[in-house]
């Protein structure tokens, strides 16, 4: 699965938790999962089927809130370190943007059954499509 | 120190999950994103049911299965399970998610079109259309 669409996965599940200290701690796994493909030639191959596994159970204890979220994070396939680095930034500033839209997309002149869920959802659809270029750099 | 009995009971972890009943439709196109063979999505289905009645809402547990499951079936990637399961509420998720999933193996999606951002914005005009009939 590409970066960016991990990114995206995380917003719309994430949008719905508020206040939670662990997505500054989650979002260095890009990294660290990057750093682990680099070394993995250098893993003995008996103990190499061991290391995802724990890495997951080490990340879910560590960050219990954003389990999932984590996990999502190391299912991802990270090619660049600039798609390790991307995954944080991007989140960040794309949340920066969904605090932004979320009181407009709230406001009482749309229509009731386009209001919440529908309207986030597409709303982070359209985004996808406007930093979908950024991984082609 | 964290005690690992306190995180498997641990109702935080249930925060994170959807609160609109349609985000299992993302997780069910999970698979599609990372274009795993049909043959390794009937079984994603298969322990995703399973996982839903044992694991349910614990991640650790979800690990545990995925991984298990992974060994006996080296085809399918034990993170796509365990993250999916993860990500889902109750088992009833669980199983939509599950049929949803192997049904999307049965209908042909251009690779263009297997992106999150496509299938945002089919599942919110999906939920527009539905809140509208309803």
């Amino acid at each position: 699965m590409r970066p960016i669409d991990a990114i995206f996965i995380i917003l719309i599940f994430s949008s719905y938790l508020k206040n939670s200290k662990q997505k500054y701690i989650i979002s260095i796994l890009p990294i660290l999962l990057f750093t682990v493909s680099l070394i993995s030639s250098y893993i003995p191959v008996s103990i190499e089927s061991f290391v995802l596994p724990i890495i997951a159970i080490i990340a879910c204890v560590i960050c219990i809130e954003l389990a999932p979220l984590s996990l999502l994070l190391l299912f991802t396939e990270y090619n660049h370190l600039w798609e390790a680095i991307m995954i944080p930034v991007l989140w960040f500033i794309i949340m920066l943007l969904i605090k932004n839209l979320n009181t407009r997309i709230n406001d009482e002149y749309i229509p009731s059954y386009i209001r919440g869920f529908p309207i986030r959802i597409i709303s982070l659809g359209i985004l996808y499509y406007v930093f979908y270029p950024l991984f082609f750099i | 120190m964290m005690d690992i009995k306190k995180i498997l009971k641990s109702p935080i972890v249930g925060q994170v999950r959807s609160n609109p009943k349609y985000l299992w439709i993302i997780v069910a196109c999970i698979p599609l994103l990372f274009q795993s063979p049909s043959s390794s999505i009937h079984i994603w289905a298969l322990g995703l049911v399973l996982g839903g009645w044992i694991a349910n809402i614990h991640p650790i547990r979800w690990i545990a299965l995925a991984w298990i499951i992974s060994v006996i079936f080296p085809s399918m990637p034990f993170l796509l399970l365990a993250c999916c399961g993860a990500l889902l509420k109750n088992w009833r998720d669980c199983l939509y998610a599950g049929l949803l999933g192997v049904a999307l193996t049965m209908i042909y999606i251009p690779g263009e079109l297997k992106n999150i951002g496509f299938i945002f914005i089919v599942v919110g005009l999906s939920s527009i259309i539905y809140k509208r009939v309803k």
